[in-house]
């Protein structure tokens, strides 16, 4: 991947979006799924998007990380906003200025845990600029599978790894680029009460280290842990709420 | 770099992609063997045809070419001619020991030169190292002593026997398959029968009409010939037709022998007409035949002049052996085109398969394509992916199909006895087959499946229907080799790999392959990241 300028006037903001439009199509019917959202996040906070079932939160995150384009309004990135980037700048913002957490993992099944978490960092880089890198990011990979107990898991794939620990396995691979935002849709989504907590430690744990974290959630109790919370109703932000 | 490990982690752990190397595989086995039997049949062909030709031949119709010994003692002078010589061609019929009468083609030839410029020699069956050494206990041959076959060879190479008293009867050589004494048997040798072995047998009579070149009515001309020996170039159309006897012997059946002018009144005019050849058989000392014809051609033109013989171009012919023998190998080297070019149909085949198994594969894998996205992977780095996947089953199934392909060449002769006459072992393993689908389908009843029950009735019915179809030809003597060596020309199916073909088949295969995977390729790269990542 083509190396890319991504550094910006510092600002306390890292990623603003405005007046964000977003409308699929079902067949012959229009379904606004975003319908004019504004929203800040600002360096080290941990936001989070609260929201039932089909309020708009997943599409929004899909926005805020680039997998997909509003219709209306723009997202900006340290003060950038994404439509003024090329294609390979945008692709180099996926992949090293954001990091996903999927509420199932999706992980890939080939690799083993350390490749799932390699795997980020290869995307970003040209053969011949991986090999030289290669170590570097394998230890980077590695500390952070240390880090979050998977130290003796490395070989593994994920079929023989419990739900949390795929999902710690997920969570490396989002930070193995050292993004500037995680944006986690769900984490704890698929996992019992205490393996969630377990995750949201982890990422709490991060978070107290500077990380940046958009999460969308739908249940109060994780939201309380948030630095903010948003809330969310049929695609507009009803309510903003900063954690005491 | 994730390119290329997920192409390979898609191949090990995936059964799919191993139908699809298994499938380019085939293709790729199919028109290797093809292609190669067919070359090695265009070979063999060729390689006999040479054999008997030399590298070059020099023709005139039925007239022939005058004074052939005083052209080839010229010729012979130059550096880049390795041996020449005339050779009278007619044909005759031949009267046969045991009161048979036949059409042969009749090549009178003088035994050394003709030995310097085709290996004659080497084709001599009743030698010490020729006529085989693996005879059962019944077989004359046995009684044969080395001093005979020794002495039949002489005889064989001198065209010529001498008799007990001293006179020399001029010998024939015939083709091994003239003589009802030799019977081809189903492995491509012969099972001789003693009673006619012709070396030592009454003369045989062969009778001709010279050509007519004088407007008179010819008069029939028959020399008995001693059975000297026979001979076996490879090439059975050769063998089943073809007599070589002296050249002198020819020339009288042929009124190609010198000759004096006489006038009105018969009287000698003094004039002589030289001797004649219906050709003139050139050697190369290792030039290209082409070259070697160029030279021959000059040599004969400046020569002709010089004598004055006056040659005329319409009948005139100088031509590489290759050129002579068009007629009967263009038609084999055109099939051998053909089949190459209907065969290679395969590599659409290999599109087809790797396109529809790469669709599959593509939909299947359609969330790790949203995941790669996201984490920013372009979109030519997600077709790469396929792309080189392609590039990967196409070498592999390459690699399996020249070695597939090699191996059927190579024991081409054995999987043709098998196929024809199968081993009594052959009807055990299909009747292990049968029973292990038996049970497989007892099994799929005892549990309920569809499948067990499915994959049992398959087995059974290979196993059972071919193994009983098996047993039933073994049992009533139905055997039939399919390459048959009793009709066919050569004794045993060519087994000469055509690595030439094996290479472009491969590459060909490599090549569509990939073309196969570009379109799934292309569609993985416009997988929507966000409809991947909810794809289940």
């Amino acid at each position: 991947m083509t190396e890319v300028n991504l550094d910006t006037n510092a600002s306390t903001t890292v990623l603003q979006a405005t007046g964000l439009h977003r409308t699929y199509r079902m067949g012959r019917v229009e379904v606004p799924v975003l319908r004019g959202v504004d929203l800040q996040v600002q360096e080290g906070e941990w936001l989070c998007v609260l929201g039932s079932s089909g309020s708009g939160k997943s599409t929004l995150l899909h926005q805020l990380g680039d997998l997909d384009r509003p219709d209306r309004g723009d997202i900006a990135w340290r003060g950038r906003t994404l439509t003024e980037m090329r294609r390979r700048e945008r692709e180099t913002y996926r992949n090293r200025a954001i990091g996903f957490v999927f509420q199932s993992y999706h992980l890939m099944p080939e690799l083993n845990v350390l490749e799932n978490v390699m795997v980020a960092s290869m995307v970003g880089h040209d053969p011949f600029a991986w090999r030289s890198m290669r170590a570097e990011a394998s230890a980077r990979a590695e500390e952070l599978l240390d880090a979050f107990g998977l130290g003796h898991r490395f070989e593994h794939r994920p079929a023989e790894l419990s739900g949390g620990e795929r999902q710690r396995v997920a969570m490396a691979r989002a930070l193995v680029n050292g993004p500037d935002v995680v944006l986690a849709d769900e984490p704890t989504g698929n996992l019992d009460t205490k393996t969630g907590d377990g995750i949201l430690d982890v990422l709490a744990e991060r978070h107290r280290l500077g990380l940046s974290m958009v999460m969308v959630t739908h249940d109060p109790t994780i939201a309380a842990r948030a630095d903010r919370v948003v809330k969310m109703v049929d695609g507009v932000v009803v309510e903003e709420t900063a954690s005491t | 770099m994730y390119a290329l490990l997920l192409a390979f982690r898609y191949l090990r752990t995936r059964l799919i992609p191993l139908v699809a190397i298994g499938a380019v595989g085939l293709c790729v086995a199919l028109v290797v063997v093809v292609v190669s039997i067919m070359s090695g049949f265009l070979y063999q062909m060729e390689r006999a045809g040479k054999t008997l030709i030399g590298d070059v031949v020099v023709t005139n119709g039925l007239r022939g070419l005058p004074d052939p010994e005083g052209f080839i003692a010229e010729l012979k002078q130059n550096e880049s001619i390795a041996a020449a010589t005339p050779v009278v061609d007619t044909f005759a019929t031949i009267r046969m020991p045991y009161d048979g009468v036949r059409g042969v083609q009749v090549w009178g030839i003088d035994p050394e030169s003709f030995d310097e410029v085709t290996g004659f020699a080497q084709t001599l069956h009743w030698t010490p190292e020729g006529s085989g050494t693996e005879w059962s206990e019944q077989d004359f041959r046995r009684d044969l002593s080395p001093e005979l076959l020794i002495g039949l060879e002489e005889e064989g190479r001198a065209l010529a026997r001498v008799e007990s008293d001293g006179t020399v009867r001029p010998g024939i050589c015939l083709g091994l398959e003239i003589s009802i004494g030799n019977k081809r048997n189903n492995e491509g040798t012969y099972d001789p029968i003693s009673r006619w072995f012709m070396p030592v047998q009454e003369p045989v009579v062969l009778t001709t009409i010279p050509p007519d070149t004088l407007n008179t009515t010819p008069e029939p001309v028959s020399i008995a010939f001693a059975p000297v020996n026979e001979f076996s170039c490879g090439l059975i159309l050769i063998d089943k037709e073809r007599v070589f006897v002296p050249l002198a012997e020819a020339r009288r059946m042929t009124n190609m022998t010198t000759a004096e002018e006489v006038d009105e009144e018969g009287l000698p005019t003094g004039k002589v007409f030289p001797a004649r050849s219906s050709k003139i058989l050139v050697r190369g000392n290792g030039l290209p035949e082409v070259q070697v014809r160029e030279i021959v051609d000059a040599a004969y033109r400046e020569w002709a002049e010089r004598e004055g013989h006056v040659l005329n171009p319409m009948i005139f012919r100088v031509q590489t052996w290759r050129e002579n023998q068009a007629s009967f190998l263009q038609p084999v080297e055109n099939e051998r085109e053909l089949m190459r070019t209907l065969f290679s149909l395969v590599y659409l085949v290999c599109a087809g398969l790797v396109l529809a198994i790469f669709h599959a594969i593509v939909t299947e894998k359609t969330r790790d394509i949203g995941v790669l996205r996201a984490l920013g992977a372009t979109r030519p780095g997600i077709a790469m992916i396929f792309v080189q996947y392609g590039v990967v089953i196409g070498i592999l199934g390459a690699i399996l199909g020249v070695l597939l392909g090699w191996a059927v060449v190579h024991n081409i002769a054995l999987i043709n006895q098998a196929i024809g006459d199968p081993p009594m072992a052959a009807v055990f393993v299909l009747a292990v087959v049968g029973v292990t689908g038996l049970w497989r389908f007892a099994s799929g009843f005892h549990s309920g499946l569809l499948a067990p029950r499915v994959l049992g009735t398959g087995l059974m019915l290979v196993g059972f229907g071919l193994g009983g179809a098996i047993w039933y030809i073994k049992a009533n003597g139905l055997s039939r080799v399919i390459w048959d060596p009793a009709v066919y020309y050569f004794a045993e199916p060519p087994n000469r790999m055509d690595w030439w073909t094996a290479l472009t088949t491969a590459i060909g295969a490599v090549v569509f392959s990939v073309v196969g995977a570009v379109f799934p390729a292309a569609r993985a790269a416009d997988v929507d990241p966000v409809e991947a990542l909810r794809h289940d």
